[in-house]
């Protein structure tokens, strides 16, 4: 709980002065999330580390994640991993373009709803 | 039974053989090639590495393999019809995998049995990637699962063996998961022996009731180090 409660302050100090986008659960929704994390972790996510990814690579990247919210909600934690991931590589490096902002912009909202409720569950046990 | 190690490097070959040449029963036979995606100049720079890496007598010792005939070097890649017919020839019951490659319905379905491969996860819970990091992170035990391979992420559905391995001793994951992969000679061993035993049953990997685990974050990471730690200290 400690590491998530870091990373969420981490978050939150990266997400000040930002827009507060709030995240509709009902927007995000996936019917074959297995399928949906195999290709954020097989095809996106080696891109994004290695730094080979484009522009539109990125925002089906970010789309697909987004797309988890749901499931990083649960106690399946190979879901909250991935944002996790995402959250270490696409951090990394500054992105300028605005289109790409407001992608991460929301991404970077659902991540932090996601620690907010998992850390919330584990205090909870 | 003939046996085929497929190695990408010799020191691995050698590895092999080293380890399962007193099995009486077995025919040993070693192949080093080439992956598809390795280019050819990478594949020889990698291939002088590990050679000089050898001290002079494993050096002389696949020197000697390679006369004998136990042992082909190749600059051809694994798909290469030589290699297939060479493969095909030896009318091998077990592949041995040592080469970072999946691989193709033509290259598995050249082995009686299937091809081996000692996964460092408890299938069929543990497929996929970082498996000892989740298994500890989830409170597991630990272990190998030595199976025959198909063409998915560790989905093969014969398991010749399954061994919870205590890895308590270690503070990190890169020294733990190092100890897990060197036992890579032992676990094809027993996977040999339990083959060759009359009394070999083969365990069902259920992958309904598992997971396909992924690369975990440095977050993570850090969480099941922690827990090593405090596992190591007693």
């Amino acid at each position: 709980m400690e590491a998530l409660q870091q990373r969420l302050k981490e978050l939150s100090n990266r997400l000040a002065g930002m827009e507060n986008n709030e995240i509709k659960m009902e927007t995000y929704e996936n019917k074959d999330p297995e399928e949906c994390l195999r290709v954020v972790m097989v095809r996106y996510y080696p891109k994004c580390e290695s730094g080979n990814i484009t522009s539109k690579e990125r925002d089906e990247y970010l789309s697909l994640l987004l797309d988890l919210t749901k499931n990083a909600l649960s106690d399946d934690l190979r879901f909250l991993d991935a944002f996790n991931n995402a959250f270490e590589v696409l951090t990394r490096n500054k992105i300028k373009d605005q289109y790409d902002l407001r992608r991460l912009d929301l991404f970077l909202n659902a991540y932090r709803l996601i620690l907010r409720t998992q850390i919330k569950r584990l205090s909870e046990k | 039974m003939n046996v085929i190690g497929l190695c990408d490097n010799s020191s691995k070959a050698v590895r092999i053989y080293k380890e399962l040449r007193d099995i009486e029963s077995i025919n040993l036979y070693l192949l080093v090639c080439k992956n598809l995606d390795t280019g050819i100049v990478r594949y020889f720079l990698g291939h002088l590495y590990y050679f000089f890496k050898m001290n002079i007598r494993d050096k002389l010792l696949s020197a000697s393999i390679i006369l004998r005939g136990t042992l082909r070097v190749s600059s051809l890649n694994l798909y290469h019809e030589k290699i297939l017919t060479w493969v095909k020839n030896k009318k091998p019951d077990i592949g041995l995998h040592a080469m970072g490659v999946i691989y193709k319905n033509s290259v598995i379905s050249l082995f009686r049995l299937g091809i081996a491969n000692p996964h460092i996860g408890l299938l069929p819970k543990y497929r996929g990637r970082s498996v000892m990091e989740w298994s500890i992170l989830n409170g597991d035990p630990t272990g190998i699962s030595t199976f025959f391979i198909d063409r998915g992420i560790d989905t093969g559905r014969r398991i010749i063996l399954l061994e919870e391995i205590d890895i308590s001793k270690f503070k990190d994951i890169i020294t733990a998961k190092n100890y897990l992969f060197s036992l890579d000679l032992v676990m094809f061993r027993k996977a040999i022996e339990k083959l060759l035993s009359h009394e070999n049953r083969y365990i069902e990997n259920e992958v309904c009731k598992g997971e396909r685990y992924y690369v975990m974050s440095k977050l993570f990471s850090s969480v099941v180090e922690k827990i090593m730690q405090f596992n190591s200290s007693g």
